[in-house]
């Protein structure tokens, strides 16, 4: 069963452009579907500006989708103890004037969890020892700690409510290479515990790696291309992903990759036909003009390509070198 | 928020600085002693002290100048001042202070039932624009004065009391009366003849007298010049300039230095100054300028007479005479001063100092156990003073007294509306009662509109026999009872009883200081030496 | 603390050991001493007044009076000025900031003194009745001045709470489920009161300057409660006769009060600054 199912999920934002000009639209998330299954890890990944932050704030009910709906657990309805969320920068998603005592208590207060001085205390260090800290951090402000540890505590903070799912953007992106790997390992440790679900929305392809059980790849608001991660990762299909792995140091690239031409468009007119194509290698005139659907293909993958019957063969030179 | 940082500091800082250098520079010049220019407030126009001096014009400095300078329009000497020398009553003050024909000729003829007067006008006398001054005149001034309708406070003297007003021919005027009224001599010493075209006029005003309207810049100077067709005998000046000086200090100041001449509405606090002066002479004299006081008898806590007199005993008279009026002024009584008839020195009930025990036990005999009330005031400086002195000097005896400091105009209405507990203001009554206590005791009869609770039968009867009386010694008689009973009962109360101070210079002849008694500054007699 | 800071602080001291210990320490500022306008000496530190009521004992009196009522003032604009600014930052560029800056902006036009006239001479300089409320002069000229005040905070509080919304927290607490109004009121409102107390330090002197203002041209406090500026207002009538003291003192100790908040306000705007506030 999906913990998360997300329909068709449309986001435009209008920008007011004043005076006698017509409004523009952002068109930030146009037809978005996916699924989460619960204890599973979803990532999410692409470029910045893909969209992928947007369908993070939908999912965490931030914004509303313009079209679409975002069933979670079936409802669809705003369940803030179902799904919670983790923030890039743990200095800026923590009221620095604050306690962490007071930023782990507050959630308990608001859903009257563990209700009394003695219970709520108990939860707090209980969350506490989840993500491996110490009492000693209950007095100390944002300020005087860690990266790495403060976001351990918006971790915790997002673990009190008991949710199903957690909502993780960009979650090792601020961090200190050798801290990420802590925070990533427990992660991976929480889900197993606890038995949540991720959807973990990053650009950074190794720490997707190391968690995801099935990837989405997102180009300019739409998904590109789906499937299990390690699949995706090996034996990438669409242009895009190609091009977006290659560039990434240690998946095995031991002939130069093919550059992308070009900066990405701007989302408020996205090229006509598919909108990969003004970049893509392996572009023909009928990508200008007809967008492609995500087709299925064998093993559980979903690729938007004209030409994916000509990429099917994997080019050598993403081999895994294994 | 690093935003706002120049806006508010700039805006702020201006405005700060601004501040700043406004109250040092302020500061700055007014410590300086500064000249008349330092202060706020108009100066004599330059020049005109002394050229005019050669052209035999003198100048008068007051406080303010009326826009309204009809003389029947009010009783106030800020108008009158200006106005007693353009125009002439029936019959006037010589200079032992007797009524004798002026207008008039001869004496009334006055019916043995006392309804009827009958004067004689005199003959040949011409007003400013050669209309001849006739009855018709006299009847037309008259009329107005007894229409109650009009909004003159000269009404209070006749409304009611004068039924008709006739002329049988062009050189007599018979006044018909609803009850014997012998008062009406003293109002008719009083009271303008005003031309009959020029009596609901109010900017101006046309008369018989020594002197003529000339120019009129509103609220600023009024000049008169002489009448040379003047039918008694014609004044050694050829004019009268009043100048308005609002701020006493540079009005002092232009006196001293010889911008204007006389100067009314001088500061207590200034006599002393003036006096070491030798080009000053400071004419202090006691006059009408009363302090009147009113109780709302009809509601607590005054409609016992216990607390009043308890507030009268308590009631630190010194300290106004003292404080406010620096000894200018003798402790009161009852409400007739020494320059109305009716006063009588022996009367004794009121120390000069407050008498908390007196006060005190008789608070307990009223059955009251603390008394806390309001006075309300005009928002004059002096009344103000009057009003802390007060409050400080009832505070020492246990009696709490809030201050309701009003301009003229809503203290008049509340006044008039009854809406006070204690009420209190100044007042000038000599150029409308001239000697008699009339204004003074006339608000105490029970039937006064403006009379709030009190009913003294024995001071109803004297009031009526005071007024009806033709004979002036069974007047005084009665208003020295009157008084006396007044004072016992303490329903009007004044805490002193204050000089009238005008300053001149001496190159000046001597201001006839028995008129001065009642409110004149005669100007016609003056001359530069 | 640079030299300019250091200058308030001493001011600012001189001025509240006056306002705070003086009237504990002087006489009576009523009661009649038996000297009319007497110089300042052993007897009288700051002399007499026109009434011989000690002028050391009403220039204390006066202070606090004057330190009461701006406190008030500031007190009363920021009860209203804080939450309307949060609101409007917090909503920045939609429509309830729109409503709430159109309202700041209406009230901005109208120059305070203008207005002040305005009222006190509908209701005249005693107290008078709003309906069932009674009005002592004092709490108009503390309503009036504090109505005044409400743009200048509001606005610096809607500044620094635009800045501050755009932290991660604000909307990580609202996925918490923590209600709008908690978030604004209990997690903005800490992080934004550091500019706006500053700013309000900087206006309680001029609220000062403007409560004595208002008093020295007899709109204000009424006598005979002392204020500083209505104690200037009877002085300047007496300064001709050379009572020089009877002026100088109140208006010196105005001058002590207004510049003393102003600096101190200023090097605590510099210290907020340079402390950061990220």
């Amino acid at each position: 069963m999906s913990v998360i199912s997300a329909e068709r999920l449309v986001k435009h934002y209008r920008i007011r452009s004043g005076g006698r000009r017509p409004d523009r639209v952002v068109h930030a998330v146009d037809d978005v579907s996916f699924e989460l299954a619960e204890g599973s890890t979803l990532a999410i990944v692409g470029e910045s500006g893909c969209g992928k932050s947007t369908i993070a704030r939908m999912l965490v009910r931030l914004t509303e989708p313009t079209a679409g709906r975002i069933l979670v657990q079936g409802r669809d309805t705003v369940d803030r103890r179902a799904v919670q969320f983790v923030s890039q920068n743990p200095w800026s998603a923590l009221n620095r004037r604050k306690s962490i005592r007071h930023a782990l208590e507050q959630p308990l207060a608001v859903h009257g969890l563990h209700p009394g001085r003695a219970a709520r205390a108990a939860r707090v260090r209980e969350l506490l020892d989840l993500v491996g800290l110490t009492e000693e951090y209950l007095d100390r402000r944002p300020g005087g700690v860690s990266g790495g540890e403060l976001q351990r505590v918006t971790v915790a903070r997002a673990l009190a409510v008991e949710p199903r799912v957690l909502v993780l953007d960009e979650p090792t992106a601020s961090l200190d290479v050798s801290v990420k790997a802590l925070l990533v390992n427990l992660l991976a440790d929480l889900r197993r515990r606890l038995g949540l679900s991720y959807v973990l929305i990053t650009h950074e392809i190794d720490i997707a790696r190391h968690l995801a059980d099935r990837v989405a790849v997102m180009y300019l608001g739409r998904i590109v291309e789906t499937g299990d991660a390690e699949q995706v990762f090996t034996d990438p299909r669409h242009p895009y992903t190609r091009a977006l792995l290659a560039a990434v140091p240690g998946i095995g690239s031991r002939e130069p990759a093919p550059l992308l031409r070009g900066e990405v468009p701007s989302a408020v007119s996205p090229p006509p036909g598919c909108r990969f194509h003004t970049r893509c290698p392996m572009a023909v005139d009928a990508c200008a003009r007809t967008e492609a659907a995500l087709e299925p293909g064998p093993d559980g993958r979903r690729v938007a390509c004209l030409r994916l019957d000509d990429l099917t063969a994997p080019p050598p030179f993403l081999n895994d070198p294994s | 928020m690093t935003d706002e940082h120049p806006i508010r500091a700039l805006s702020r800082r201006r405005f700060l600085t601004a501040a700043g250098v406004l109250t040092a520079g302020a500061l700055t010049l007014a410590a300086c002693g500064g000249t008349d220019d330092a202060g706020a407030g108009k100066t004599a126009t330059d020049g005109a002290g002394g050229a005019a001096k050669a052209a035999g014009t003198l100048t008068f400095g007051v406080g303010s100048i009326s826009d309204y300078l009809n003389p029947l329009s009010t009783t106030s000497s800020r108008v009158h001042w200006i106005t007693d020398p353009v125009v002439e009553s029936l019959y006037t003050y010589d200079p032992s202070l007797a009524s004798v024909p002026l207008l008039a000729d001869g004496e009334p003829e006055i019916s043995s039932d006392g309804l009827t007067w009958t004067i004689k006008l005199k003959q040949g006398v011409t007003f400013h624009n050669g209309d001849p001054f006739t009855a018709a005149h006299v009847v037309e001034t008259l009329t107005f004065v007894t229409d109650p309708k009009s909004t003159s406070d000269w009404t209070a003297y006749f409304v009611g009391y004068v039924k008709k007003v006739t002329a049988p021919d062009e050189h007599t005027v018979k006044i018909t009366l609803t009850t014997p009224f012998g008062v009406l001599r003293s109002h008719l010493t009083n009271l303008p003849i005003v031309h009959k075209d020029y009596v609901r006029k109010t900017d101006t005003t046309m008369g018989t007298g020594p002197f003529k309207m000339d120019k009129v810049t509103q609220g600023q100077q009024v000049t008169l010049t002489a009448n040379d067709a003047y039918h008694g005998s014609k004044p050694e000046l050829r004019g009268v300039v009043f100048q308005a000086v609002p701020d006493p200090a540079t009005r002092l100041v232009n006196l001293r230095e010889g911008k204007i001449q006389i100067m009314t509405g001088v500061s207590p606090e200034s006599v002393g100054l003036l006096k070491q002066d030798d080009e000053i002479r400071v004419h202090q004299v006691a006059a009408p300028t009363d302090i009147v006081t009113y109780f709302n008898a009809a509601k607590a806590p005054f409609d016992n007479v216990k607390v009043r007199q308890a507030l009268g005993h308590a009631m630190d008279r010194k300290g106004v005479r003292d404080v406010v009026y620096a000894g200018t002024a003798t402790i009161a009584q009852g409400p007739i001063g020494p320059a109305t008839e009716g006063h009588d020195p022996s009367l004794q009930i009121y120390a000069e100092a407050p008498d908390p025990a007196k006060a005190k036990a008789l608070l307990a005999e009223a059955g009251v156990s603390s008394l806390d009330f309001t006075l309300m005031i005009t928002s004059d400086p002096v009344m103000k003073n009057i009003g802390q002195v007060l409050v400080e000097g009832w505070k020492q005896a246990g009696i709490t007294c809030t201050l309701e400091v009003l301009d003229i105009g809503p203290w008049v209405k509340k006044w008039a509306s009854g809406e006070y507990q204690m009420a209190m203001t100044g007042f000038e009554s000599g150029f409308g009662s001239g000697r008699t206590a009339f204004t003074l005791l006339g608000q105490m009869s029970s039937r006064n509109p403006l009379n709030f609770g009190y009913k003294n039968d024995e001071v109803d009867k004297l009031l009526g026999e005071a007024w009806a009386a033709t004979d002036e010694a069974a007047r005084v008689e009665a208003c020295k009872k009157i008084d006396k009973l007044l004072a016992d009962d303490a329903i009007l109360l004044p805490p002193v009883y204050p000089q009238m101070i005008v300053a001149q210079r001496t190159d000046l002849s001597d201001i006839d200081e028995k008129l001065m008694s009642v409110s004149r500054v005669p100007l016609p007699p003056l001359s530069f030496a | 603390m640079s030299a300019l800071t250091w200058t308030g602080v001493v001011l600012l001291v001189l001025f509240l050991l006056l306002a705070v210990f003086g009237p504990l320490l002087a006489g009576d500022p009523d009661a009649q001493t038996g000297q009319t306008l007497a110089a300042p000496g052993m007897e009288h530190l700051f002399g007499t007044d026109h009434l011989q009521r000690d002028l050391f004992a009403r220039a204390a009196e006066g202070a606090q009076v004057s330190l009461l009522v701006a406190v008030a003032a500031v007190a009363f604009g920021l009860v209203v000025a804080v939450p309307a600014g949060l609101v409007a930052g917090y909503f920045g560029g939609r429509w309830p900031d729109d409503l709430i800056m159109r309202v700041l902006e209406a009230l901005q036009a109208l120059p305070l003194f203008v207005f002040a006239l305005f009222v006190i001479g509908i209701t005249g300089t005693g107290d008078s009745q709003l309906g069932p409320l009674p009005l002592t002069s004092t709490t108009k000229v503390v309503l009036l001045l504090g109505v005044g005040f409400i743009p200048y905070f509001a606005r610096v509080t809607r500044s620094a709470a635009l800045v501050e919304v755009q932290e991660d927290y604000v909307d990580a607490l609202r996925v918490i489920g923590v209600p709008r109004w908690r978030v604004i009121a209990g997690e903005v409102l800490v992080n934004v009161l550091p500019p706006v107390l500053v700013q309000a330090f900087l206006w309680l002197g001029v609220a000062i300057f403007a409560e004595s203002a208002l008093s020295f041209l007899g709109l204000g406090i009424q006598p005979p409660r002392p204020s500083l500026g209505n104690i200037l207002g009877d002085a300047t009538g007496y300064m001709l006769l050379g009572a020089w003291w009877y002026s100088i003192i109140p208006g010196l100790v105005i001058l002590v009060a207004t510049v003393g908040f102003n600096l101190v306000g200023d090097g605590l705007g510099d210290a907020l600054d340079a402390h950061g506030h990220r």
